[in-house]
């Protein structure tokens, strides 16, 4: 009970309500929007692979703009919970009355990052499930995300996102320039993950709300030293005894 | 029983039982192997460790047993936040069960309790003073004393010095407000947890907390500093438990009037998640608690002999504090007025910052000093050394800084700087921040007549140390209620 109530009162303070509203705005879309959502319908029908196949072939078949806007909504539903502290430094470092331009510049440059990351996952998952296989394409996506989250290079990242840059003056620009770089190390945290919705043929939306609750978990677990460990997602989920293997100890110069 | 904490001076020392017996009981636990929930150097730990730092200063020896739960159990304290008082105050009650048991059954005092340091009792002219019990070579008749194995600064008790110029203090005792708004100050710290990230220190914990530990631990530049000089060695230092329950006591005493206003709200008396404060019993079993089992009547909350002296606390007329939560944590009724150009690097030289003031600054600061009170931040500082010092002098734009007086001039005292600097470590890499009450330097400058800039000359005293980096200045009013 303790854990739990310590969670739903984080969950309750600052920004973090909005930003989940938004984010199951965005889930709505993409369930009830008329076309289903092109990935989703795609992934419904198609199979990553077969879509590289036919983008190689007859990309005139793909419409690019569905694809670029349903990637952008599934950006938002997913990502958008991940940034509280980030979104909260940015809105308190400004006048009340920039509080707006400092949150729209923030999660703009955000989300393009993670929108323009497309370029990158998108090709990673074709060429995954054509090494693969449709039908191994999820177990392999979901094996080497695994594998990162326990390695060393992304707590690296994961350390990163909670690094806060200087919001001067140049409101806009400033936030701007935190939503980018929290969106970098974000994708740097998190891009394997992405691979993985993309490799289901059915069930697309409800694996990405378990994903992102998953990447929900790893995030809010505090800094810690860079080493192979049990992914720290699963400390949030079930407890510290998950949480016992790993290195542990601040590098420090003195 | 009712362990009760009691001023050493007046234990009627030097080495009164409370005493020998503190020392007897450090010495016991520095045999125990690090994998010891009871040994020192586990309980140091849990506050901090470097432990390549240990190894190369022969704390612990070549190849210690590492415990499993070690990346649960260490590296937890909390600083710069508002979890900073409620969790020392757990990590002093488990250190004092631990020690009473092993007393108990050594025959020792079934009841005692850890005495503190009353350093800021101006009714004893000594009270600054390293007691002479951490300072012996020996006790109990010739045993080598564990309470001065420890390394320390040349310091022998507790002021200004040249390298870090600013006194200790009970100004912290007269903030009203548990929990401040963002860019002014509180008793308490900045709301902390996984939706808002502070990093800016309360009052309480910068002044006396940090400058005790700074005062204490340097300065042996360029030779290791002491202990308490460092977040990842202090709580080695036995005098680090006598600074912190004087601390403890400070806060004890604060929730003791009726003006103060003690944060009780859902966030600060859960405590964080998903990583919750985990200490160890007598027994090494280790269990879990939250902030809202230390306040007054709880599990947690500890007995003093006096809450008077030495605290800037009045004796309590009765009811206690105003138990409340905090104002909505994203906006509350502090404003910013004035933010520098950009940010810049600090070292022994002065360097100039100019802030733009915001619109209308005559208005914003020409109330000054009635009903608003003004704040410098000076934010995201990082830095190499374990901790920092930074003088900032205002001025109006284009003074010399040289003809101001010695009251423009605020020393800040970053203690934990290398932890906030790392990325690689449980800290984050954002650095720390550091408010003050400026309204008295900002009240004079603007009668001057209307100043839209303000100008900050920064530098390390004395030449400083390793040089400092910091992201941003800035001034915030908050309106007094
Ligand atoms: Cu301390």
């Amino acid at each position: 009970m303790g854990r739990f109530a310590a969670f739903t009162a984080q969950l309750s303070s600052s920004t973090l309500p909005y930003l989940f509203a938004l984010s199951g705005a965005a889930y709505l879309a993409l369930i009830l929007l008329p076309q289903g959502g092109a990935i989703a319908e795609l992934c419904g029908t198609l199979t990553v692979s077969d879509l590289g196949r036919l983008l190689l072939t007859a990309p005139w078949l793909v419409s690019p703009g569905q694809l670029a806007f349903d990637w952008g909504v599934m950006v938002v539903a997913m990502m958008t919970p991940l940034i509280a502290p980030l979104l909260s430094h940015a809105r308190r470092s400004v006048t009340a009355e920039r509080r707006w331009a400092a949150t729209i510049a923030f999660l703009g440059a955000y989300w393009a990052v993670w929108w323009a990351s497309f370029l990158m996952i998108f090709p990673l998952a074709i060429a995954l499930t054509t090494v693969t296989g449709d039908d191994a394409g999820f177990p392999a996506a979901l094996l080497i995300a695994m594998i990162y989250s326990a390695s060393p290079a992304a707590q690296r990242a994961r350390n990163a996102c909670h690094v806060r840059l200087r919001i001067g003056a140049h409101v806009f620009q400033d936030s701007a320039r935190q939503g980018f770089f929290t969106g970098l190390r974000c994708i740097a945290a998190c891009w394997p993950w992405m691979l993985v919705p993309l490799t289901v043929v059915t069930g697309h939306t409800a694996l990405m709300a378990v994903i992102a609750f998953y990447l929900f978990a790893d995030r809010i677990t505090p800094p810690a030293q860079p080493g192979w460990q049990i992914p720290p997602a699963f400390e949030t989920l079930f407890g510290p005894t998950a949480w016992r293997a790993g290195s542990f100890g601040a590098k420090t110069a003195r | 029983m009712t362990r009760t904490r009691t001023d050493i001076a007046k234990l009627g020392g030097p080495w009164s039982e409370t005493m020998v017996w503190y020392a007897r009981a450090v010495g016991e636990l520095r045999t125990r192997a690090f994998d010891q929930p009871t040994a020192w150097t586990y309980l140091a730990a849990i506050h901090g460790v470097d432990f390549q730092g240990w190894l190369n200063q022969n704390i612990l020896p070549p190849n210690p047993p590492i415990p499993q739960e070690a990346r649960r159990i260490f590296n937890q304290c909390q600083h710069a936040g508002w979890f900073f008082l409620p969790w020392h105050r757990g990590y002093l009650h488990a250190f004092e069960a631990i020690l009473g048991d092993w007393i108990a059954s050594q025959g020792g005092p079934g009841d005692w309790a850890l005495p503190y340091w009353n350093y800021l009792n101006t009714n004893d002219p000594n009270a600054r003073d390293i007691p002479s019990e951490f300072v012996d070579a020996t006790f109990d008749g010739g045993t080598t004393n564990p309470l001065s194995q420890a390394t320390r600064g040349p310091a022998t008790t507790l002021g200004p010095q040249a390298w870090i110029p600013v006194d200790i203090s009970l100004n912290a005792q007269t903030e009203t407000i548990y929990t401040s708004d963002p860019g002014t100050l509180g008793y308490g710290g900045p709301i902390s947890g996984f939706a808002q990230q502070g990093n800016a220190f309360g009052g309480n914990e910068s002044d006396p907390h940090n400058l005790v530990h700074v005062m204490v631990g340097g300065d042996n530049s360029p030779s290791p500093q002491g202990w308490m000089f460092d977040p990842n060695f202090a709580a080695l230092d036995p005098l680090f438990w006598v600074h912190h329950c004087n601390i403890d006591r400070l806060w004890a005493a604060w929730m003791t009037s009726a003006a103060h206003s003690q944060e009780t709200s859902r966030p600060w008396r859960n405590g964080p998640f998903p990583r919750q404060f985990t200490m160890p019993d007598a027994n090494g079993n280790l269990n879990v608690f939250i902030p809202s089992e230390t306040l007054p009547g709880e599990a947690l909350a500890p007995t003093y002999d006096d809450l008077v002296d030495g605290t800037g606390i009045p004796p309590a007329a009765s009811g206690g504090p105003a138990m409340v939560s905090a104002a909505p944590p994203t906006a509350g009724p502090s404003r910013l007025i004035g933010v520098n150009d950009q940010s810049l690097t600090v070292t022994g030289t002065q360097v100039r910052s100019r802030l733009a003031m915001s619109a209308a600054p005559t208005q914003t600061l020409g109330a000054v000093g009635g009903q608003q009170r003004v704040f410098l931040n000076v934010e995201g500082v990082k830095g190499q050394s374990a901790s920092g010092v930074v003088n900032v002098t205002l001025t109006a734009p284009g003074a010399d800084p040289g003809d101001a007086g010695p009251e423009a001039t605020k020393t800040l005292v970053f203690f934990g700087l290398a932890n906030a600097t790392s990325v690689e470590g449980p800290h984050g890499g954002s650095g720390l921040s550091q408010i003050v009450d400026i309204t008295e330097i900002a009240t004079r400058l603007m009668s001057d007549g209307q100043v839209d800039a303000l100008d900050a000359h920064l530098a390390q005293p004395e030449g400083g140390g390793a040089e400092l980096t910091v992201d941003r200045i800035s001034i915030y009013i908050r309106e007094e209620p």
